[in-house]
């Protein structure tokens, strides 16, 4: 208010505005100075640069002008065709490749159990004795002439070996290679089931093959839980016994081990 | 200080690289982005304004736009270089340019004359230095730009009703500097206020 009374004019925006353009408010000379020092900084600031720095500006804007109107090279018709040739043929690529090696397992599972037609189970043959690898020829009227039956097993030989041999000697009973095959794995699953009821089927098993495989007594052992196992690879029983260095560095928390879950660090130090 | 109806012909002839074009942009504008740059970081002012045109040259394909729509836009970019350059070196400009440095004070060739318009010059920047950034950049874009309120509003990305009130503030802390009483940037404008 104090302000108010010293002026009693007030400044409206047309006023503002007169005074920013560089003019002055009419019948309002309380603002004459006002607006004479802002004309004043105005014609004080306002200037074209230096003639040095001026050039200096302008051949800048010149070179980078320059630049624009020179595009990067356009790509040639061979650039181009290249880059086209690489991107499909590496689709190929991968395809072929891809085709390639289901073929070779295939033939190489069915050359394995000789039933593929006489002259390809030939050359098979040959490219494997080559390589070091026994494949029976084609002219074999029985490709598992050669391999023990289950009777002549020994009594320590395991019920998976058994079962499987046992598939094997009647092999003529199957159709095609896919049902003979599916019937040696149905056979190896159940007698090794059989062998370890209750064991979960997991990457240990497998990995080791026809060789019965106890988890019973794995479990059994409580502190060797993990024992021969890669590192890494998870198993739910015994976790809480193989504790935190059994936990890769890569496991953080909640890889839902029972250690994370009761709340115990899973890194040494944390 | 227009380019006025040949301002489509040349910003199509700068958008097409051509020289001719951008030395006439460069005579129109260089002179208000100058003096702005000049009140806001007097030492770099020269460095600022050579990266403006510089941004300008590069970006012109991507600006549509009228004449003061194109003012506007230089305007914005130098004020972008000026923020660019205060984060680079960590402070803000708090001197007014030296008067000595000023051009364009009376030369009237009566050195007496001379001097007082460089002390009443000196005089009005000290004043304009002591308001608040803000409503520094306001008023030297209002004042040196010659741009609206709405256009001074998109430069500064702020509301129009945010650049009227900086305004009616730094014009009142300005007009009571004058008045004699003392002046600070944050000072209540209380003499625009229409309570």
């Amino acid at each position: 208010m104090t302000e108010l009374r010293r002026h009693p004019q007030q400044m409206t925006e047309a006023d503002m505005d007169r005074l920013l353009e560089g003019g002055s408010v009419q019948r309002k000379p309380e603002f004459d100075q006002l607006g004479a020092h802002l004309r004043s900084v105005k014609s004080a600031l306002e200037a074209t640069p230096p003639a040095d720095v001026r050039s200096a500006h302008l051949a800048q804007m010149a070179a980078l002008l320059d630049r624009t109107r020179r595009p990067e090279a356009a790509p040639t018709r061979e650039t181009l065709m290249s880059r086209i040739y690489d991107r499909t043929l590496g689709t190929f690529r991968r395809r072929a490749y891809a085709l390639s090696t289901a073929m070779v397992i295939a033939s190489g599972s069915m050359a394995a159990a000789g039933i593929l037609p006489d002259p390809a189970q030939d050359a098979l043959s040959d490219a494997a004795a080559k390589v070091g690898f026994s494949l029976p020829a084609g002219g074999e009227e029985d490709a598992t002439a050669d391999a023990p039956s289950a009777d002549s097993l020994p009594e320590e030989a395991s019920d998976v070996a058994v079962a499987v041999l046992s598939v094997i000697e009647n092999r003529d009973d199957y159709a095609n290679g896919h049902e003979f095959g599916q019937a040696v794995a149905a056979a190896a699953r159940e007698a090794n089931g059989s062998a370890g009821a209750g064991k979960p089927e997991d990457a240990g098993s497998q990995a080791d093959g026809f060789k019965p495989a106890d988890p019973g007594s794995r479990q059994g052992t409580g502190g060797s839980a993990g024992a021969g196992k890669p590192d890494g690879v998870g198993e739910g029983s015994g976790a809480g016994d193989a504790g935190e260095g059994a936990v890769p560095e890569s496991a953080g928390p909640g890889t839902g081990t029972s250690a994370a879950e009761e709340g115990q660090s899973l890194r040494p130090g944390d | 200080m227009s380019l006025g109806d040949r301002f489509p012909e040349i910003i199509q002839a700068a958008r097409d690289s051509d020289d001719a074009a951008w030395g006439e942009i460069y005579m129109e504008f260089s002179a208000a982005l100058f003096g702005y740059l000049r009140s806001r970081a007097y030492p770099e002012a020269e460095d600022l304004l050579g990266e403006t045109f510089y941004q300008a040259v590069r970006d012109v394909g991507r600006f549509e736009g009228s004449e003061s729509d194109f003012r506007a836009w230089l305007f914005t970019i130098a004020r972008h270089r000026l923020i660019d350059q205060r984060r680079r070196s960590g402070r803000r400009p708090e001197q007014p340019v030296p008067v000595e440095d000023l051009v364009g004070t009376a030369d009237s060739g009566d050195v007496e004359d001379e001097a007082l318009a460089r002390l009443s010059t000196d005089h009005a920047l000290r004043l304009v230095a002591t308001l608040s950034d803000d409503q520094q950049d306001v008023v030297m874009l209002r004042l040196m730009a010659d741009l609206s309120i709405d256009e001074v509003a998109r430069v500064l990305g702020k509301s129009p009703g945010a650049v009227k009130q900086l305004q009616r503030r730094a014009l009142a802390a300005l007009q009571r500097e004058m008045s004699g009483s003392p002046v600070t940037p944050e000072a209540p404008a209380t003499l625009s206020e229409e309570t």
